[in-house]
């Protein structure tokens, strides 16, 4: 039989036996070269929480940006959460003075001089005006006379010196003799107004959109807890007893592990990951709603020197695709106005989809590709706070700061969740509402 | 059944950390691992760090280790101890692989009879070989693996890698000869 002797090498080759190197085990024990945390160890890195800080610094400026700009004087459209209630407090001292004009209303509010309600007064007793339905950011903007062109209706039979004739461009003094209005403000198309019933009229808070459409993207930035996965620099956890021995790998940072190899150094460093996402929400009350949709994330890192699939690379990248579904659940506890703050908590889960590692091995000139796999879904849970400014009823903008949790899943590719289990991210999207 | 238990226990306990299970893992397979490093790399203390690197990597990914049944960790450490090898070899610039034109893949000469050689004397034999002929005799006869996998692995054309075993068969076949026929005089 051909290669008869190449068999028979074979096997006495496989079950050969060679005496242990002297001191073998005492190197590894000592971690000659790397040093390890222990398994399940939790270590704090306080030189990542600068990013965290500088996230949150970030993100105090644009709410300050988004609150600053519903302060606007220029009433806008309603939120989409809902306004004020405007209360009808017409008393029987004041009354509305209405006068259809197209869609602006004209309110005026009555003199508050026991004179001018006097004389605001028909004989019927109906007031001339009411200042209870002024926003405070309609009394303070309507500080002064202002002349519309519009018509200025009284009730119908006004007597006295109150009375005010049914007139077009037709300044309104401010009179302490007359019913003159001491306020006059448009509030052009701020609030939904119901059809009259009698003669008062009635303000509601708009209805609340029953499902909601969102696309955001998020960037995020990871703070080492723990290295429950010893893959990132291939280390052994010893009892306390061992520690004195240790010897610390110089230069080590958190976010570039490495081990050293007859002199070369492997290295992966960990990109900040790239989010984009699509989102459904179903508001189940007004204050709360339920929210999933598909989430992308792409994650890349550098190489120098690793080893993967039975090749070295010199220079390398790292890139992986997952696709994930999340499930959240957010509360609104604060809204105003155009303004609204929510607290949202969730899960997500995601699946490699799609991984590779490209680069230089060995002494090839050529760019080498090999796939990187990956069956186990990767879980995370996730909170934080949010604060959404609605452009129009139906549109509107949020930025989402928080914090997220990836459990290991045993796997052994490397990324940034590996390394950093807690995650730091701030979202920001535009959210539309439907259904409405 | 009772060595299976023992290897899943060790293992698990190995997972969370068990010193004393790592050691008993590494007392356990050291010396098959020593002799197969032995035969990819010749000098001792480079045996010694290859070993420490594998070791490390073992028990660093033992985690995302599955066990499979009786040899399947050996079979698993075997495979890092011969990856850890060829990176130290690539690393020292060992291996350089000389394109010779395409021969065949018979020996010259008649093959030698290694019944009665013993192991130890046939591992000498092989660590005498130059690197690169040892590194392809040692993955295509001891590892099993074709050319066209030794030539993904090493980067290498398969063309290299056919005409590397062959040399590396002829130079090893002719110092058999040469021992045998001196043992018998």
């Amino acid at each position: 039989m051909k290669d008869r002797w190449l068999d028979d090498i074979h096997d006495k080759m496989t079950g050969l036996e060679a005496n242990e190197p002297a001191g073998l085990w005492q190197r590894i024990e000592s971690g000659h070269q790397v040093v390890v945390p222990r398994r399940g160890a939790r270590l704090l890195n306080w030189r990542r929480w600068w990013s965290a800080a500088a996230m949150l610094a970030l993100t105090a400026g644009l709410i300050g940006m988004l609150v600053n700009l519903s302060h606007d004087k220029t009433l806008g459209v309603p939120d989409a959460d809902g306004i004020a209630l405007i209360e009808n407090g017409m008393n029987a001292d004041e009354v509305a003075e209405l006068t259809p004009a197209g869609d602006n209303m004209k309110f005026r509010a009555a003199d508050k001089t026991g004179k001018s309600n006097n004389a605001g007064t028909d004989k019927g007793g109906v007031p001339t005006a009411s200042s209870n339905l002024y926003q405070q950011s309609n009394v303070d903007r309507a500080s002064s006379l202002e002349v519309s062109d519009s018509v200025v209706m009284t009730s119908a039979d006004e007597t006295g010196d109150g009375s005010v004739e049914n007139t077009t461009n037709r300044p309104v003094a401010s009179d302490d003799s007359a019913s003159a209005p001491s306020e006059v403000v448009s509030t052009d198309e701020v609030y939904e107004l119901l059809p009259a019933m009698g003669d008062e009229p009635v303000y509601v808070k708009p209805r609340r959109a029953p499902l909601s459409i969102g696309v955001y993207t998020s960037g995020s930035s990871g703070v080492a807890v723990g290295h429950n996965n010893m893959d990132m620099n291939y280390a052994v956890s010893f009892p306390p007893s061992y520690e004195d021995n240790y010897i610390p790998v110089e230069n080590v940072s958190p976010q570039i592990m490495s081990r050293r190899t007859g002199g070369s150094r492997s290295t992966i460093k960990h990109n900040i990951p790239l989010k984009l996402g699509l989102s459904l929400a179903y508001n189940v009350t007004p204050v709360l709603s339920v929210e999933t949709g598909l989430n992308y994330s792409r994650l890349s890192s550098d190489l120098e020197y690793y080893y993967y699939g039975g090749y070295i690379y010199n220079t390398g990248e790292q890139l992986l695709h997952y696709v994930g579904i999340p499930l959240n659940a957010k509360y609104t506890f604060f809204s105003w106005r155009l303004l609204s703050f929510y607290g949202t908590a969730g899960v997500l889960t995601e699946k490699l989809v799609s991984g590779s590692i490209s680069g230089y091995a060995g002494n090839s000139p050529d760019r080498r590709k090999t796939d990187v796999e990956e069956k186990r879904w990767q879980w995370s849970v996730n909170a934080g706070v949010g604060a959404r400014f609605n452009f129009t009823r139906n549109i509107g903008i949020y930025v989402e700061p928080g914090v997220g949790y990836y459990f290991d899943n045993g796997s052994a590719v490397e990324n940034t969740y590996k390394d950093r289990a807690l995650n730091f991210n701030l979202n920001v999207g535009f959210r539309f509402n439907i259904g409405r | 059944m009772k060595n299976v238990d023992n290897e899943i226990e060790l293992l698990q306990l190995v997972n969370k950390g068990d010193h004393s299970a790592m050691k008993m893992i590494y007392s356990r397979y050291i010396r098959a691992l020593t002799a197969l490093c032995g035969r990819y790399v010749v000098d001792d203390e480079d045996v010694k760090d290859v070993l420490q690197d594998s070791f490390v990597k073992i028990f660093g990914t033992i985690g995302s280790f599955r066990y499979k049944g009786e040899g399947s960790l050996r079979a698993w450490m075997s495979r890092i101890v011969v990856n850890e090898s060829l990176d130290f070899l690539q690393q020292k610039g060992r291996m350089n692989f000389v394109t010779v034109p395409e021969l065949t893949d018979d020996l010259v000469g008649p093959e030698p009879d290694t019944t009665d050689l013993p192991a130890s004397v046939i591992f000498g034999f092989i660590r005498e070989l130059p690197d690169g002929y040892r590194t392809i005799f040692n993955l295509f006869v001891i590892e099993r693996k074709s050319h066209r996998e030794i030539a993904s692995l090493l980067n290498i054309k398969e063309s290299t890698s056919a005409s590397q075993l062959h040399r590396a068969k002829q130079l090893l076949a002719s110092r058999i000869r040469e021992y045998l026929n001196n043992t018998k005089i």
